[in-house]
């Protein structure tokens, strides 16, 4: 007596059910195929769609989830802000540091007959700009007036270094000289870098164009830009206010829905491959009749003919959703290394994602078999038997 | 009747009528059959086509219900039994061999013997009880082989073994020796003959065949519904 056949006893039902399913292999294989597709687009688009939000949204907090960005509202008179506004919005937000930038477009004087533009960031202190932006090298000055940091993408495409000298112009002012102190490590792209960092002392109009408060937490800028609207855009919209946070719930809000309806698609495939299993059991129980009625003749329950057959659909299932999943796997790798940078690095919802799409393969199979199992339990033995 | 030195009826039916609707008409497929099955008779049922052989034999085997009148398996009335209760009392009293004898083409003749007690989870007295009644029936050297490389005879007997592997009271065989030729009819006709005698086992087959009828204790005519003779 093998170990199989004592094994197979204690779980008859799956026997039985393993038995018949591969008695019909072809059919039963391109039924557990049609779950297969299911499971694997449901698998690939949700997870890899985790990997693709998780990444975006590390992405954007690490721009500066923390800061509320405020620039002038449409209905103030000025387009910019004063030292004025700049302490009201000081005295609204309280301890919290505020950094007051204005960005213009300036003509580096590379050489006397060579000039190119570049982006200048004009801001108050040193002190402020280290608030903003870390320095990669060099130093930052503690009196900034004659004096430039710029990003480090900007220094790595001109071959610049600190004790390096810029003429800058702007508008139709003529050039000045600066000398390069420091580089920022940070890259450029984020809200209001720039290539160029000059002090706020050398623009004579002093009006700037924007202001950053720096908070401690993503929750704490929600609350800050709260108080900012609330504040000032009580009737008017004086302010313009952002905040990453509520940027970052739409952005997760739109990719879920974007998210949901790839996954919903998928879902379909999973009821039409229901449909194949559902077509697949019937042809079964139809050619099965004779053996079915014997069996209901030799002692048979109604529940142990539906438990056989339910068994064959969850078979199915299980086999297809099985192989989806360990198709999707690598998919799923492929996306979290190119979104995440790490192919393990599987967030909880695309776990959930896998999880649900086998469950859900699973789930639509046995459904599938329910109707063919019920009529099968429910035909007379004797009219099965009479031919 | 009864009398003293007779042990009591398996099996008892009184004044059974059996009815279908079929296409706005009623067929009296049995009208008013009276019926005993003592432990290891052997009973024939012979008739022509349509004249009820088969519904008795499934009201026999607690397949099918009468319409009116009573049919009393062990001193109970079978119609009072529910679904549940009518097919755990196949399983303990009744062994089937259907004409076509319904073997599952792909499994073996051990597992086919096996298949009415395959959800009992006793794997290990199963395929015993079923390597004996193999080889009970003289195809201990076939266990392993499919139904298609089986003769007609041979695949009887795997039927019979089947019938047999939940130890019945009775055997309903439904024209056991038709697809026969003589000698392998008598083989199974001598295997009913040990059954009866070794255990008791009570044996119904319907019948076409003057030789089995022949060989019965008791024969019983069916014609239009209604014993005759």
């Amino acid at each position: 007596m093998s170990l199989r056949h004592r094994l197979g006893g204690s779980v008859p039902v799956l026997v039985a059910a393993l038995r018949n399913v591969s008695r019909a292999k072809l059919r039963s294989t391109l039924a557990a195929a049609a779950i297969l597709i299911g499971v694997v687009s449901i698998a690939v688009v949700g997870a890899g769609g985790e990997a693709f939000k998780s990444g975006q949204l590390q992405r954007v907090e690490s721009q500066g989830a923390t800061n509320v960005y405020v620039f002038p509202g449409p209905d103030r008179e000025r387009e910019y802000f004063t030292r004025e506004d700049l302490v009201e919005i000081q005295e609204t937000v309280g301890t919290t540091g505020v950094v007051a930038t204005t960005t213009r477009d300036g003509q580096w004087h590379r050489r006397s007959d060579r000039s190119e533009q570049v982006s200048l960031n004009y801001v108050e202190s040193a002190a402020a700009l280290r608030a903003i932006t870390p320095v990669e090298r060099g130093e930052l000055p503690s009196t900034w007036r004659r004096q430039a940091v710029v990003s480090n993408r900007f220094a790595s495409d001109h071959g610049l270094a600190p004790g390096d000298r810029l003429r800058i112009s702007t508008g139709d002012e003529s050039a000045q000289t600066y000398r390069v102190v420091a580089v920022l490590s940070e890259p450029t792209g984020g809200v209001g870098s720039a290539e160029v960092y000059l002090p706020a002392r050398a623009l004579d109009d002093r009006q700037y164009d924007r202001a950053r408060v720096l908070t401690g937490s993503a929750d704490e800028a929600e609350l800050t830009a709260a108080l900012l609207r609330e504040e000032f855009n009580e009737r008017r919209d004086r302010l313009l206010v952002f905040e990453l946070t509520s940027l970052l719930r739409l952005f997760t809000q739109v990719v879920n829905g974007i998210n949901s309806f790839l996954v919903g698609i998928g879902a379909i495939s999973l009821v039409v491959a229901g449909v194949a299993i559902a077509n697949t059991m019937l042809m079964a129980v139809i050619r099965r009749r004779e053996e079915i009625g014997v069996l209901r003749a030799v002692g048979y329950s109604r529940g142990a003919v539906v438990r056989i057959l339910l068994a064959e659909a969850g078979l199915i299932g299980a086999a297809g959703a099985t192989a989806g999943v360990a198709l999707a796997l690598p998919a799923v790798m492929v996306a979290n290394a190119a979104f995440l940078g790490d192919p393990l690095a599987f967030t909880p919802g695309a776990v959930g994602y896998l999880a649900a799409a086998f469950a859900f393969g699973v789930g639509i199979s046995l459904l599938a078999g329910v109707y063919p199992a019920w009529r099968a339990a429910n035909e007379r033995p004797v009219d099965a038997l009479r031919g | 009747m009864a009398t003293a030195d007779e042990p009591e009826p398996i099996l008892r039916g009184q004044d059974v009528v059996r009815e279908y609707h079929t296409g706005g008409q009623t067929v009296r497929a049995l009208d008013g059959v009276d019926f005993a099955i003592r432990p290891a008779e052997f009973v024939a049922v012979v008739g022509p086509s349509g004249s009820g052989k088969s519904t008795l034999l499934n009201l026999l085997g607690l397949l099918d219900v009468p319409t009116s009148g009573r049919v009393e398996l062990g001193g109970e009335d079978v119609s009072t039994f529910d679904q549940g209760q009518r097919t755990r009392t196949r399983k303990r009293d009744v062994g089937f061999i259907f004409q076509s004898y319904y073997l599952i083409p792909t499994l073996t003749a051990l597992e086919n013997v096996e298949v009415p007690r395959l959800l009992d989870r006793t794997p290990v007295e199963t395929r015993e009880r079923a390597t004996a009644l193999l080889e009970r029936v003289g195809l201990g050297d076939r266990l392993d082989h499919a139904p298609d490389e089986l003769s007609g005879g041979q695949k009887q007997r795997v039927a019979t073994a089947r019938a047999l592997i939940n130890d019945p009271n009775l055997l309903l065989a439904d024209e056991p020796t038709g697809n026969l030729d003589r000698d392998t009819g008598d083989s199974i006709l001598d295997l009913f003959d040990d059954l009866r005698t070794e255990q008791d086992v009570a044996v119904v087959t319907v019948t076409h065949d003057e030789y089995v009828a022949d060989a019965a204790d008791r024969v019983v005519r069916l014609i239009d519904g209604e014993v005759r003779g």
